[in-house]
């Protein structure tokens, strides 16, 4: 294993609202080795576009520690913190509002450098090599997003965060809006890109086909928790945690052939963030609950090669 | 009444007129059957026209937005709305706005039995929808009315339709409410849209579409929005609402998964026009052009692993106002050749019922 470039270790998000308060992220621990991709997959709702959001201090954590190559993120002051951002880069869901309309393509890619304080000329230059990377035509400069669809849209947004030469991107929901003949081209690129700059990615998606084809782990997400951390081959051929396998079992499979008895699907409605069930979060949706599970949260444990699961009664092969 | 096709629709063009008097057409001659009792897909990416189509069967078109001409033939199931919906049609012709759109002068005789929906009054239309033919959107938030408690919105359907008393509407809608697995249906009667999560609304929608028990439901990406634990959830509650009730639905979506769990047979739309149809089992196995088997190999799976990169289609979506003069796939196709570039190719049968619109199917 390459060394760890970012842990996170208990990290929480309350959010307050006249409800009560919204557990968005409570208590989620996690390491992000250098160089591979990391996906986070859970439901709407169930805090990881948060989690995203705390790990490049977008949002400030209500309590808990993200740390870069060791160095706690919290404790950095607003000028070191700008500068550790350079490192940090996020690539957003919706190309078409991610982009500010009144800068031109060049404008845009340039703009983390120039907040770098990289001088006009080399900036240029930068752009043009990034154009190139993410295949663009140079001509694009001068133009404004608005004259490009969605998958080059994505590329512009690609390239930016690609400009300051970052360790660690972010990637939200990265090819949810795209087509499918779009998909596959961004996804050939992002994977292309991390071979190339040695890029590691924390990959934030709900599409279990794209997270097996793109991802080297998986975070599973319910409700603010963590509830299966594990290489990505582990978690589609031996879930250990029944909701892990719940959302694999729930995906249509492109193929009229596939029939599968032991197809175990999801009952019920996703309970609420402010107000979760006391034991195990997912007890009131599992078919396996019993009444441990109803009073006991239950604890993340090691099961051997790295496959960790939060469950009393894990699945075993 | 026809025993084996609940609507036919005919070489069907929806325009969109431009500014400087220029059309487009974002249907450009779909034919389409949908048999009694099947469900139907209609499968393509944004922009392709499927939408389009869908609700030009509900003629349910934004001005400009026209149908400019084809057929699309209604059988209805019951005598009563056969009866209902052909008075006017022998006698005066209608001239309301889709009167424009049956200006077409070429539109032959309607067949025994069939109702030709583009010569429908706007009246006749608002009979049909919702009654006979009903449809169900990708956004259950912005189909629901959200200053309206649900259960009123559902009770409305009935009352536009029915002659009965607002309590006995109630309980029927109380009834659909548990038909499509609504808990507590007493309690989310009362709710606003607001107050339920996007798997119940999107169950709300359905309700609303199911409580007259249509004949014929439209599915416009209806789990695009949900994710996939809910959308297993619509997915199963539809092919039961469907085989209890022997309805036909036409599925429009872009997830090939979808087709693959829900549908019969499947239609691939490309740049307006129908390029395959075939029953899902023979497409899935033996898809022959070569946009469909770009998307079929193109997306990522779930249940096997794959090395090495994507299959991509390269380039995209040819604009409406700049198709290609040949094929409209041809600038994409790594099987273009000077014909696919110069002549537009037609549907053709390539055996047992496949259609392809493909010079060079045969070697894909």
């Amino acid at each position: 294993m390459s060394e760890v470039l970012l842990q996170v270790e208990n990290l929480v998000k309350y959010f307050k609202t006249n409800a009560g308060k919204v557990k968005a992220v409570d208590g989620v621990s996690f390491e992000v080795c250098a160089g591979e991709t990391l996906a986070l997959v859970g439901e709407s709702g169930c805090g990881k576009s948060t989690l995203g959001r705390l790990i490049l201090r977008l949002i400030e954590p209500t309590s808990g520690t993200v740390r870069l190559e060791g160095e706690d993120l919290g404790k950095l002051s607003g000028k070191q913190l700008r500068k550790k951002r350079s490192q940090l880069q996020i690539i957003f869901q919706d190309p078409f509002s991610s982009l500010d309309p009144h800068f031109t393509v060049g404008e845009l890619i340039a703009e983390p450098l120039r907040a770098m304080g990289m001088g006009k000329e080399e900036r240029e230059s930068r752009v043009m090599t990034l154009l190139d990377q993410v295949g663009l035509s140079r001509d694009y400069y001068t133009r404004y997003p608005h004259q490009f669809s969605g998958g080059q849209r994505q590329r512009i947004g690609i390239a930016r965060a690609l400009a300051s030469s970052p360790k660690l991107i972010v990637c939200d929901e990265p090819v949810s809006a795209l087509d499918v003949s779009i998909q596959a081209q961004i996804l050939n690129l992002l994977r292309q890109l991390q071979k190339e700059h040695g890029l590691t990615y924390l990959f934030i998606s709900h599409d279990l086909a794209v997270v097996r084809y793109i991802s080297d782990r998986i975070c599973v997400m319910f409700l603010g928790q963590l509830c299966e951390l594990c290489s990505t081959r582990d978690a589609y051929e031996r879930p250990m945690h029944p909701y892990t396998r719940m959302l694999i079992d729930s995906a249509p499979e492109p193929d009229p052939e596939f029939h599968r008895e032991d197809r175990l699907l999801l009952q019920g409605e996703m309970p609420s963030p402010i107000h979760p069930p006391a034991g195990c979060r997912f007890c009131t949706r599992c078919p396996f609950a019993t009444e441990e599970c109803r009073t006991e949260p239950p604890e993340m444990k090691d099961y051997g090669g790295g496959h960790l699961c939060a469950c009393h009664h894990p699945l075993l092969p | 009444m026809n025993n084996e096709i609940l609507m036919q629709v005919t070489d069907l063009h929806t325009v969109l007129p431009l500014k400087g008097g220029n059309l487009v057409a974002p249907v450009d001659g779909v034919n389409l059957t949908i048999p009694r009792g099947k469900t139907v897909g209609l499968v393509g990416e944004s922009g392709c026209g499927k939408s389009m189509t869908a609700r030009s069967l509900m003629r349910l078109l934004d001005h400009p937005i026209r149908i400019q001409s084809g057929s699309i033939l209604y059988y209805p199931g019951s005598e009563a709305d056969l009866a209902r919906l052909t008075q006017s049609q022998t006698g005066k012709k209608s001239l309301s706005r889709p009167a424009q759109a049956a200006q077409a002068p070429e539109i032959p005789e309607i067949p025994e039995g069939a109702v030709e929906i583009t010569a429908l009054t706007e009246k006749q239309m608002r009979s049909i929808r919702g009654h006979n033919i009903t449809m169900i959107f990708q956004e259950p938030m912005t189909a629901l009315n959200p200053s309206i408690t649900v259960g009123k919105q559902v009770r409305e359907a009935i009352l536009l339709h029915e002659k009965v008393s607002k309590k006995e509407a109630r309980e029927r809608v109380l009834q659909s409410f548990r038909d499509v697995g609504i808990p507590e249906p007493e309690r989310r009667y009362k709710s606003y849209p607001h107050q339920l999560s996007g798997g119940l609304r999107q169950r709300i929608c359905i309700a609303m579409a199911m409580v007259l028990h249509p004949e014929f439901l439209i599915a416009d990406e209806p789990t695009t929005a949900l994710d996939v634990t809910v959308e297993a959830q619509i997915l199963a509650l539809m092919k039961q609402l469907q085989r209890s009730r022997e309805m036909s639905i036409l599925m429009i979506t872009h997830n090939l998964g979808v087709v693959a769990d829900i549908c019969d047979e499947v239609n691939v739309m490309y740049a307006g026009q129908i390029v395959e149809y075939a029953d899902k089992t023979e497409l899935f196995r033996n898809a022959r052009h070569p946009y469909t088997r770009g998307l079929m190999k193109a997306i990522p799976r779930v249940r096997s692993e794959i090395k090495g990169d994507l299959f991509t289609i390269e380039g995209t979506v040819p604009n409406f106002s700049d198709m290609p003069a040949g094929c409209r796939f041809c600038d994409r196709c790594p099987y273009a050749d000077e014909q696919c570039r110069t002549r537009e190719p037609q549907l053709r049968d390539i055996g047992g019922g496949h259609l392809v619109r493909c010079f060079r199917e045969v070697e894909t």
